[in-house]
């Protein structure tokens, strides 16, 4: 064993006086907040041992530490010693291109034991890569085009940032390489030659192995290091597979997506291919077995057509390599179909396109709309149900569309067949010149958009008047897209456009009747094609659109179609994403250019232009290992092949002593909880402590992996200072005021101390009782100053009349605005003016005298808006708001109280005044004591009682307005609405 | 800290206040109320206003309808808000801190005392507080003045000065302090006279000492702090200390005319409110 720091193995001699301080100290006694601790005080405890930690509990915290100091000091075990052939400098070649990812980490591995031992042996190394020889990867620039002998330490740290690349293997650049320094002179004592065991592929492949082999073999004997992890495998694109001519036909190649190229090996291996969508998932799972002996294995997928048109990359399971991955393009992605629609072309069963839409639904990419909005996008099949041409406009812009490379689809129809009527119903020049002029000067395809040019009238069959049978088909033509579908027996075709007979319509036709009359006919124009159903998309001509065979006729159509525009020209897609030795999908890499798109296909992957996706989204094409790798053959062997079993790298078990220590440490912390006695607060204390011991394990373990950097910092992790809540919610600002948070009562200061307080006592007293016994929520009155305090707060104001009431202009205007704005004011004389000359009506012994109470009346209202005013009676809505009140006394019972007359329209007809002589505020006082302090006259607890029901009545009036006498209406409203 | 559990504290009060208040009775006498009592036949010379004529035509004489009597007492409550009471043995939650389970109590008790016609008011070491207003029952606000009154250094026995004589008094507290001074106050509550019922709140923790090992025991209150080994071994002396203290301070409530009611907090707190609103409203009945 080697330490990296022999120095900290000094800290042993601390072990002892670990030992001293754990038996001086015993751990600390567990706190415990306790109430009663003056009882505890009484407590005589009989023995008072300082507890001793246990032995055992000494050994497991020595042996932690112990293990903690052998972990810091950066133990290294040395790996298994390679024995290296010859002496002096050593040539290490290293094959890490594409095929060499199946068995990387063994390949590192043993490249790394190998230097290792060259450095335990003090040798020089000469570090070569194939796929990296020109000095592509760039973080490593130590091995540039130029071969030198470098210690064994660099060529570890240039070995260290390897990963396989997504390309071949140069060996032909590494032969080169290797021919100059075999004519530089540098000596040379033994080569190593860790091979992928993969012959070069493509032209000139067998050439650069050989030059290659040559090269190596000149400097010295070879040992060639051969790995059997895992053969390397390749997916190939199925499109190549069966354009190739290989044998099968169109039912058994579809759902192959690919193709899966390997070396032959002699037992049958059994591998799992995914097919991965846009966004990463796994939309499929295909199990292929590979027999024995067989180079390659078809990969079906078989997946729904519009699922597998989702898929956009296929991946060996458990084969993490560029070659096992295979991207897809533009190329196999669903072809977009236009379908023109016309008024009602979607309705069920009739509709134009009803049958079409289920027919291409699933297979196509379908977009609807008029033909210009179709044309304007990249489109590669347009379907043109009947009528949906009759624009000539339309026509002439479809006619250029075609000619630029698109395939029209056309159905007959009523149209059709009308426009050849049309045609054939002006036998006069008009006509005549037009079909010169078209077959003398432009192709009649371009100017009817017809394949075949059709006789006048459409053919029935069978019908009521007719003695001819509904058609069938007839099996189609080799020539003929639809070859290989089968033909049902119903399909009948009743009805159809004929074709003018003429010498070239058989090679027009595509399909045919039992009869020879072509069914469906095609022409070419310009690079596009136009093909002609003889029917209607609809079931009316013929049943054809009811069967399977038209949702089979119309895919083969589009797949016969040329598809969208994929430039195929020198125009140069630049690289999106490419493929790492791992098969990851990344950023390109900086080094990586663009490729013309007529190359893919033929290109081989190479560091300018990596495996991956090329050119914008809308004609991406997709570089793959697969389009130039057709098989896999084993390479001569260049040297003596060996075996890499026994190479085994350097190990650092400095962490695992580390975790160990840790994990001993917090056995220790559970076992010092349980002895200071019950887990009781297990949650408080044990929490801390376990979370202190990871900290510090989690900062030793992170000094413990960078062990042969140890001078790095040691961060003390703190965590960060969790934010403290602002403190509770912002109370009401010292401006606010109270009667504005809450609903008050007020009464007017009259200046006179004991009417003051006995009218804050009452309506405490009132606010009490409405508190308890309604919803309504009152505080605490105020006193309030008109003129001087704001109003507008209070919903109800009490005002008790005392005789030397003034009222100031203020006061009165203040007043005025808050009867107008909706307040109510209580007005009190607090006992009846006997020298006044009044009613006899409301004659009364027990009330109370007030004199002068009448004239101060008249003085403190004076100016004020009071409304016309009438006696309360038992219809009044104040009699009926929370109560049924029939009698409104206060302190005084019997006297007559006056409201608002009803009927005035003003403010809802809510009276704005309640006038009284009854003393209210003496009934309703309450004292701070909670007792009622004025006897009511005549007196009883009931003349109280109804004294707080008027009060109640009258501040829900106040708070409800006419509310209640709305209600009044409600049955009959409830009636009215039932009817 | 308590105003965040006070709304939980209210919810929870009023709801055992309602389960109590299975068991609430009226006066059982005739007086002023809304409640009916009883038929009498009219006194001569009583007012015709009061006679029922509606019960009077179905016989030939003339009745009067009585309500029941419904006379109010104030009673005032008082709660020990000193930090001793704010502790629960148990940190999980399982047992509430003594404090929450008194300020429960005091709600239940006044929400059922308000429901049977009581005045309640909340005593604070300067006098009767004012309930606030701005929520209608009682309980929500005794819960606001409660929250307001966390804030301040209180007294652990009210002085019996602030106190009108006969007024009914309920004292929630764990009653740890020094034992004269609880003396004292109480002696000076019998003598105003303040007939006061002490509501003794104890954590099990308190009675039981469930703690083992070596253990360094503080106080809430500044009072220093005691390490005592073998916690386990103590155990039943701590139990014979705690039991001489509650009869001693049994004998000291007694003997001053007052009543006690202990409540362990792992007790239901129905029960204590129904033994305590009994205690309450049994004694109540008298006049102003």
């Amino acid at each position: 064993m080697i330490f990296h720091s022999p120095a900290l193995l000094a800290a042993f001699a601390l072990l002892p006086a670990i030992w001293w301080l754990l038996r001086a100290r015993p751990p600390a006694p567990r706190t415990q907040v306790f109430p009663p601790i003056a009882l505890l005080r009484r407590l005589k405890p009989e023995q008072n041992d300082a507890s001793t930690p246990p032995l055992w509990l000494l050994l497991l915290r020595i042996i932690a530490v112990g293990l903690l100091i052998i972990g810091l000091a950066g133990p290294v075990l040395p790996g298994q010693p390679v024995a290296l052939p010859g002496t002096g400098t050593l040539l290490l070649v290293l094959d890490d291109g594409l095929m060499s990812a199946a068995d990387w980490s063994e390949r590192n591995n043993a490249a790394h034991a190998i230097l290792d031992a060259a450095a335990h042996d003090g040798r020089q190394v000469i570090f070569l890569r194939t796929a990296h020889s020109d000095g592509s990867d760039t973080t490593s620039g130590s091995n540039g085009a130029e071969l030198k002998a470098v210690a064994p330490e660099r060529a570890t740290a240039v070995l260290d940032a390897t990963r396989p690349a997504p390309w071949g293997d140069n060996r032909l650049h590494a032969a080169e390489l290797l021919r100059t320094l075999a004519k530089a002179g540098t000596p040379v004592g033994a080569v190593l030659y860790m091979s992928d065991g993969i012959a070069s592929g493509g032209v000139g492949g067998g050439q650069a192995d050989a030059a290659f082999a040559g090269a190596l073999r000149s400097l010295g004997p070879v040992q060639e290091i051969r790995f059997h992890a895992g053969e390397p495998v390749v997916l190939v694109s199925a499109r190549g597979a069966t354009s190739s001519g290989a044998a099968g036909s169109g039912a058994e190649t579809s759902g192959v997506m690919a193709r899966l190229v390997t070396v032959p090996v002699a037992t049958p291996r059994g591998m799992r291919v995914r097919a991965h969508s846009q966004d990463g998932g796994t939309l499929a799972l295909t199990e292929v077995t590979i027999p024995a002996g067989e180079e390659s294995v078809v990969v079906p997928v078989t997946l729904p057509s519009a699922m597998r048109n989702r898929v956009d990359m296929l991946s060996v399971d458990g084969f993490p390599s560029a070659a096992a991955t295979m991207l897809l393009d533009e190329g196999d992605r669903l072809r977009p179909v236009g379908l023109i629609s016309t008024g009602a072309s979607d309705t069920p069963l009739v509709g134009s396109l009803f049958y079409l839409h289920r027919a291409l639904g699933p297979t196509a990419d379908l977009r609807e709309g008029t033909a210009a909005s179709l044309l304007s996008q990249p489109l590669s099949v347009l379907v043109a149900p009947d009528g949906s041409l009759a624009d000539a406009d339309t026509r002439h812009r479809v006619a250029e569309w075609v000619h630029n490379g698109g395939t029209l689809i056309r159905f007959a129809g009523r149209t059709v067949a009308g426009h050849a009527d049309d045609a054939s119903d002006q036998p006069d020049m008009d006509a005549g010149q037009t079909d010169a002029s078209v077959t003398g000067g432009r192709n009649p395809v371009e100017a009817s958009l017809l394949p075949v040019p059709l006789m006048p009238a459409a053919r029935q069959l069978g019908g009521t008047m007719s003695w001819g049978k509904p058609q069938t088909l007839e099996p189609f033509a080799a020539d003929s897209p639809f070859h290989g579908l089968t033909v049902p027996q119903d399909v009948t075709v009743s009805r159809q456009v004929l074709a003018h007979p003429s010498a070239d319509l058989p090679a027009h036709s595509w399909a045919r009747l039992t009869d020879g009359t072509p069914l469906v006919t095609h022409a070419g124009y310009g690079k596009g094609e136009v093909v002609l159903f003889h029917v209607t998309p609809t079931a009316d001509w013929s049943n054809l659109p009811l069967s399977g065979l038209f949702v089979d006729m119309l895919d083969r159509l589009v797949e016969h179609a040329a598809g969208v525009d994929a430039p195929a020209d020198e125009a140069v897609l630049p690289p999106v994403l490419t493929l790492d030795g791992d098969g990851a999908l990344g950023a390109p890499p900086p080094f990586a250019r663009g490729l013309a798109a007529s190359r893919f296909g033929t290109e081989p992957p190479s560091p300018e232009h990596p495996p991956g996706l090329y050119g914008s989204r809308a004609s991406r094409r997709a570089l793959n290992v697969g389009d130039t790798v057709r098989h896999l053959t084993v390479a001569e062997p260049v040297g003596t092949v060996t075996d890499p079993a026994g190479h085994r790298p350097d190990r650092f078990p400095g962490p695992a002593l580390l975790a160990a220590a840790l994990i001993l440490l917090s056995l220790d912390a559970c076992f010092t909880l349980l002895l200071r006695g019950l887990p009781f607060s297990w949650r408080r204390v044990g929490r801390r402590n376990v979370v202190s011991v990871f900290l510090i394990g989690g900062t030793l373990l992170a000094v413990s992996g960078s062990v042969p950097a140890l001078a790095q910092g040691t961060g003390v992790v703190s965590p960060p200072r969790p934010d403290l809540p602002a403190g509770g919610p912002p109370a009401a600002s010292p401006g606010v005021p109270g009667a504005a948070l809450e609903t008050r009562l007020a009464y007017v200061v009259t200046g006179n101390e004991e009417t003051d307080a006995v009218s804050r006592e009452g309506l405490q007293g009132l606010s009490g009782y409405v508190n308890a016994r309604t919803s309504a929520v009152l505080g605490h009155p105020d006193g309030v100053r008109p003129g001087i305090d704001d109003l507008s707060y209070y919903p109800l104001l009490y005002w008790p009349i005392v005789p030397g009431v003034r009222s100031t202009p203020a006061m009165t205007s203040a007043l005025t605005s808050f009867m107008e704005h909706g307040g109510m004011i209580i007005i009190d004389t607090q006992g009846v003016d006997g020298t006044a000359s009044r009613g006899d009506d409301d004659a009364s012994g027990s009330a109370g005298e007030a004199p002068g109470s009448a004239v101060a009346l008249r003085r403190a209202t004076e100016g004020l808006p009071v409304p016309p005013l009438t006696k309360l009676n038992d219809h009044h809505v104040l009699t009926h708001t929370f109560y049924l009140l029939h009698e409104f006394p206060g302190r005084y019972a019997g006297l007559p109280v006056w409201v608002a007359r009803e009927g005035e329209a003003e403010n809802d007809d809510v009276s704005p005044v309640i006038i009284g002589a009854s003393d209210w505020a003496h009934a309703w006082a309450v004292d701070e004591n909670g007792d009622t302090r004025f006897a009511v006259i005549p007196g009883g607890d009931d003349q109280r009682r109804m004294a707080y029901r008027f009060g109640v009545n009258a501040v829900i009036y106040a708070l409800t307005g006419n509310y209640k006498a709305d209600q009044v209406h409600v049955p009959a409203i409830l009636r009215r609405l039932g009817q | 800290m308590l105003a965040a559990r006070l709304p939980g504290l209210v919810v929870h009060a009023e709801r055992i206040a309602a389960t109590v208040a299975a068991g609430q009775h009226g006066r059982r006498r005739a007086g002023p109320g809304e409640t009916f009592w009883q038929y009498r036949p009219a006194q001569p010379g009583e007012p015709v206003t009061r006679i029922d004529w509606r019960q009077s035509a179905r016989s030939h004489r003339a009745y009067v309808r009585e309500t029941e009597a419904e006379i109010a007492q104030t009673v005032y409550l008082w709660c020990d808000l000193s930090p001793s009471m704010a502790w629960s043995s148990s940190q999980g939650g399982n047992l509430p801190q003594k404090r929450d389970r008194a300020i429960l109590l005091l709600l239940a008790l006044a929400t059922l005392l308000e429901n049977g016609g009581e005045r309640v008011r909340l005593l604070t070491s300067e006098g009767p507080a004012d309930l606030p207003p701005g929520a209608g029952r009682i309980a929500t606000r005794m819960a606001l003045s409660l929250s307001t009154l966390a804030d301040r250094p209180q007294r652990r026995i009210p002085a019996a000065g602030v106190l009108p004589r006969f007024a009914k008094l309920v004292i929630a507290g764990d009653f740890l302090g020094d034992e004269a001074e609880l003396t004292h106050g109480l002696r000076h509550l019998a003598a105003r006279p303040v007939p006061t019922q002490l509501l003794q709140i104890v954590d099990p923790a308190e009675r039981d000492l469930p703690y083992a090992g070596r253990v360094r025991f503080v106080g809430t209150e500044d009072e220093g702090e005691v390490i005592l080994p073998h916690v386990e071994a103590l155990r039943p002396d701590y139990g014979t200390i705690f039991s001489e203290r509650q009869e001693r301070l049994r004998a000291m409530v007694d003997g001053s005319g007052h009543t006690l009611l202990t409540h362990f907090t792992d007790q239901s707190p129905a029960m204590t409110l129904l033994a305590l609103s009994g205690s309450v409203s049994g004694q109540s009945g008298g006049g102003r």
